[in-house]
């Protein structure tokens, strides 16, 4: 009897377990491809053949279609609509289809006008002159002009603003402007409706890259009524009907997804596609749904395993690997006695196998990079690429040159929530401990690390740092005047030559003189370890071959949506 | 009768009272606050501090829970940390949704467990019994998640029958059928966890009575089986049930996160998860409050149904 039921019972489990991982019937086995390829594919050239070949203007390739509807997934619900109090990296994805910023970024990291047409700066580095373009329209028809842009400005250095983007430039009159003493921000000027000037007190490099990014410009005409304390609680928060990108709002579903039209009158041209659908799924999710054709594209779902990857080999869809925009790091507690000695931190280093790592936990999708700039940044110095090799025995040596207690007990922290940081903890302290250093595993969730941290109270510990900006500066993480609680240096690390470099890089507006300066200030990192550079995870994108044009690189896939098509 | 039931009642406020301090306290007392979530880490700790002050935290523990609890008292909920929205609106958008998925799947699974349950404690030992107390264990003790994506990949993505997920189809007018469409795969997975664990309950307290005096008796004087079951065993067998439901009510109200995350179901079982890892102090607290009131409410009307179906019991 009992037997049988088992019987029964290994049956179900089997047929069930066949329906979940098997590739669709009459698939020729030619194409279910394992991912070994992809990931020799690099970041910034990752796009896929039929994308590629269709990157033409829309109006001269007669085959693209108008309308339909493409399903997108993103992992989170949005948390507000007004950029500039999002949290989550997928309401940021949403904010820049619905806002549009004074520029914006290319596919290969360059900048490139978006609201303004152009801009000049002046040759000390000092005066940049946005010109806009005359026929950006927000939603509600009303013309896009200068005044929208510096009330934006005057918004986010408002004294009362509590954003989660800041504006942190050296504008001049901000401090007058904070204080009460003036209206506005004074180098904040309307030339005339199609021109802002923005004047800064000393050169600053990044600013540009900071427009580019952070300030997304807001309509003032339906937002200047409401005090900026309670900005947040704006109507525009809930339901964003006054954007200006390339589509509009039209209604959001509870946890479910976001609709939206396409924009016919947006400045770069109206989008081929009719409507747009968010959907909020996870991996596993997502993954049935490409499979049922109710996904046309996703970005950024989480961590996929080798065999969800595989998996979508078999179906209609590429699987494009992108350099992702976080960067996971072991933090050393860099203002500890023991830690002192560059040599114990090139030790910690040499002891870990990055690659085999990356292997292990990643399927192999993720780079490596020893100092600060990602491979594919053009200030990525190639010398510092062999920097930092997998080496035990050099890193013995080197604890053992730096006298390290071998006694010693020192704790490595992680946050819970991303499962392959979690597991990557074990494998460090394995080979840690594998060239003689004692380490204990301590985990808890984000915030309360974070709190440990600001206190100082942690030896190593990992986390990962955002690129919000492609700039290559790195001041807020390294520089000796941001250690908590002026900035993020929470490694608390202290260099004389790299606060050189790093100020020089700062005050040096042109790219090709900025250059040098970064590629030493590379050498400096990788020689010193503040910080050792675990993996940059890709993300794995993934695009049903029937949406042309969707082109996913760096930052984003998003940037062309007004070129996308539908071709079924 | 009345008199007990307005006592309960008036006892249930300084308890409502006492879950609330304490509930407050624990928040607070949870590692990590909510602007350390939000504020970009290239932004630097200034930021941090001027929403911290922005949303008053900086404020001692007992001053700002005075104030949350006069705002809550006048019948204002507070607005969540997260994105400004009013934490009775995040809530009440989702209260319709999360109720008719665990009601649906409550009223399904109790209409499956009382016949099961019957059958099986009749034909204990027997065939029958053995096939449903082995469903009932798989079913008690798989995963959600795991029953879940079996059955989206085996029902809506193999053989094409029904969405994958979300409550309507996206983009589409709504419509009852879609809506149907849309209930069957959640509320069969959870009927499919619940029905188990009912079927157990009822088993046993079937089982229990069929071998009381009364059965004996009732079967002693000629009474056919069917009559034996239905009429006398039955009434006091399914007693137990009004205490499952006592404890299914806060359910209602409370989601299942698994289930809702998978069928991407815009409930309340999310919502919280969702407030527990951004510290969502006031979305948390509303919802630990509203739980309470009904943990206590449905405790109340258990009380009170077994007094009705029991005349036994009697309340003073």
């Amino acid at each position: 009897m009992k037997s049988q039921l088992y019987k029964v019972f290994a049956t179900l489990m089997v047929v069930v377990f066949l329906a979940t991982a098997c590739a669709p019937a009459g698939t020729p086995a030619a194409e279910s491809q394992p991912a070994a390829t992809l990931a020799a594919v690099l970041p910034a050239t990752a796009v896929p053949e039929a994308t590629k070949s269709a990157d033409v203007q829309p109006t001269e390739a007669p085959e693209v279609k108008q309308g339909g509807t493409v399903n997108l997934a993103i992992s989170n619900a949005p948390d507000t609509f007004i950029p500039q109090y999002t949290l989550g990296a997928y309401s940021r994805f949403l904010d820049s289809l619905l806002f549009v910023r004074l520029l914006r970024y290319n596919e290969d990291t360059s900048l490139m006008p978006w609201l303004a047409e152009s801009y000049d700066v002046s040759d000390d580095g000092t005066v940049f002159t946005f010109h806009l373009r005359s026929d950006a329209k927000w939603h509600d028809g009303e013309p896009i002009t200068a005044e929208d842009v510096a009330w934006t400005y005057n918004f986010m250095l408002h004294k009362d603003y509590a954003g989660t983007r800041q504006l942190e430039a050296p504008i001049v009159g901000i401090e007058d402007y904070r204080a009460g003493k003036t209206d506005s921000v004074s180098g904040i000027k309307v030339l005339d409706p199609q021109t802002v000037q923005i004047t800064l007190t000393e050169p600053n490099a990044p600013f540009l890259e900071l427009v580019a990014q952070q300030v997304w410009i807001l309509p003032k005409h339906v937002m200047q009524d409401t005090p900026v304390a309670e900005m947040d609680k704006h109507w525009m928060s809930q339901t964003p009907t006054v954007g200006s990108g390339p589509i509009k709002f039209v209604k959001y579903e509870t946890d479910q997804y976001v609709e939206f039209v396409r924009n016919e009158d947006y400045f770069l041209g109206a989008p081929n596609i009719e409507k747009f659908i968010f959907k909020i799924v996870k991996a596993d999710v997502a993954l049935a749904q490409f499979e049922k054709g109710e996904l046309d594209a996703t970005t950024k779902v989480g961590t996929m395993s080798s065999d969800q990857i595989e998996k979508l080999q078999t179906l209609d869809v590429s699987v494009v690997p992108v350099a992702g925009t976080a960067v996971q790091v072991l933090a050393i507690n860099n203002s500890r006695e023991y830690f002192k000695d560059k040599r114990v931190r090139q030790a910690i280093a040499h002891a870990i196998d990055r690659k085999a790592m990356i292997d292990a936990l990643l399927d192999g999708y993720a780079l490596m990079q020893n100092a600060s700039i990602p491979e594919f940044s053009p200030y990525f110095n190639p010398e510092t690429k062999d920097m930092l090799e997998y080496n035990p025995e050099k890193a013995r040596a080197l604890l053992e040159e730096a006298g390290w207690d071998f006694n010693r007990e020192i704790v490595l922290n992680f946050p819970t929530g991303n499962v392959t940081r979690e597991r990557s903890a074990p494998i460090i302290q394995q080979y840690l401990n594998a060239v003689g250093m004692k380490v204990k595993l301590e985990s808890s969730d984000f915030t309360a690390m974070r709190q440990r941290i600001d206190k100082n109270e942690l030896d190593l510990w990992l986390v990962g740092s955002s690129y919000v900006v492609f700039d290559p500066d790195v001041k807020s993480i390294f520089h000796t005047d941001s250690m908590p609680p002026n900035g993020w240096n929470s490694w608390m690390f202290s260099n004389p030559e790299a606060d050189r470099l790093i100020m020089e890089g700062l005050r040096n507006v042109d790219p090709e003189k900025r250059k040098p300066i970064y590629m030493e200030l590379q050498k400096v990192i990788a020689e010193e370890v503040p910080i050792v550079y675990l993996y940059y995870p890709m993300e794995i994108n993934v695009v049903a071959n029937r949406l042309k044009n969707a082109n996913p690189v760096p930052v984003g896939m998003e940037w062309n949506i007004h070129e996308w098509y539908l071709d079924e | 009768m009345a008199t007990y039931l307005i006592r309960r009642l008036l006892f249930a406020i300084p308890v409502l009272f006492l879950i609330s301090i304490i509930s407050y306290v624990l928040i607070d007392a949870m590692p990590g606050d909510p602007v350390s979530m939000m504020i970009d880490p290239t932004d630097g700790l200034q930021a941090q501090e001027i929403r911290r002050e922005a949303l008053g935290l900086n404020q001692p523990i007992h001053i700002r829970y005075v104030k949350w609890l006069g705002e809550v008292l006048r019948g204002n909920l507070g607005y969540s940390l997260v994105n400004s929205w009013p934490v009775a609106q995040r809530i009440g958008e989702r209260i319709i949704p999360t109720v008719t998925l665990m009601g649906l799947a409550l009223i399904i699974s109790l209409l499956m467990a009382i016949p099961i349950g019957i059958i099986t404690a009749i034909k204990k030992n027997t065939f029958i019994d053995y096939i449903m107390t082995f469903f009932a264990f798989v079913g008690v003790s798989t995963p959600t998640f795991f029953v879940g994506l079996g059955a989206i990949f085996l029902i809506a993505v193999k053989l094409d029958l029904l969405p994958t997920s979300m409550m309507q189809t996206p983009g589409g007018e709504f419509s009852i059928w879609d809506r149907v469409q849309h209930l069957i795969l959640p509320v069969s997975v959870l009927a499919f966890h619940q029905v188990a664990v009912y079927t157990r309950h009822i088993r046993s307290s079937v089982l229990e009575e069929l071998g009381k005096d009364y059965v004996r008796t009732a079967r002693g004087k000629g009474l056919k089986e069917r009559l034996v079951i239905l009429r006398h065993v039955m009434r006091n067998g399914l007693t137990p049930v009004i205490s499952l439901l006592g404890v299914q009510i806060p359910h209602l109200f409370s989601g299942a996160v698994i289930t809702e995350q998978i069928f991407v179901w815009p409930g309340i079982g999310r919502l919280t998860v969702e407030s527990v890892s951004l510290r969502d102090y006031p979305v948390l607290m509303a919802i630990i409050m509203i739980t309470a009131l009904l943990v206590l409410v449905s405790n109340l009307l258990a009380d009170v149904a077994y007094a009705v179906v029991d005349p036994r019991i009697r309340y003073k």
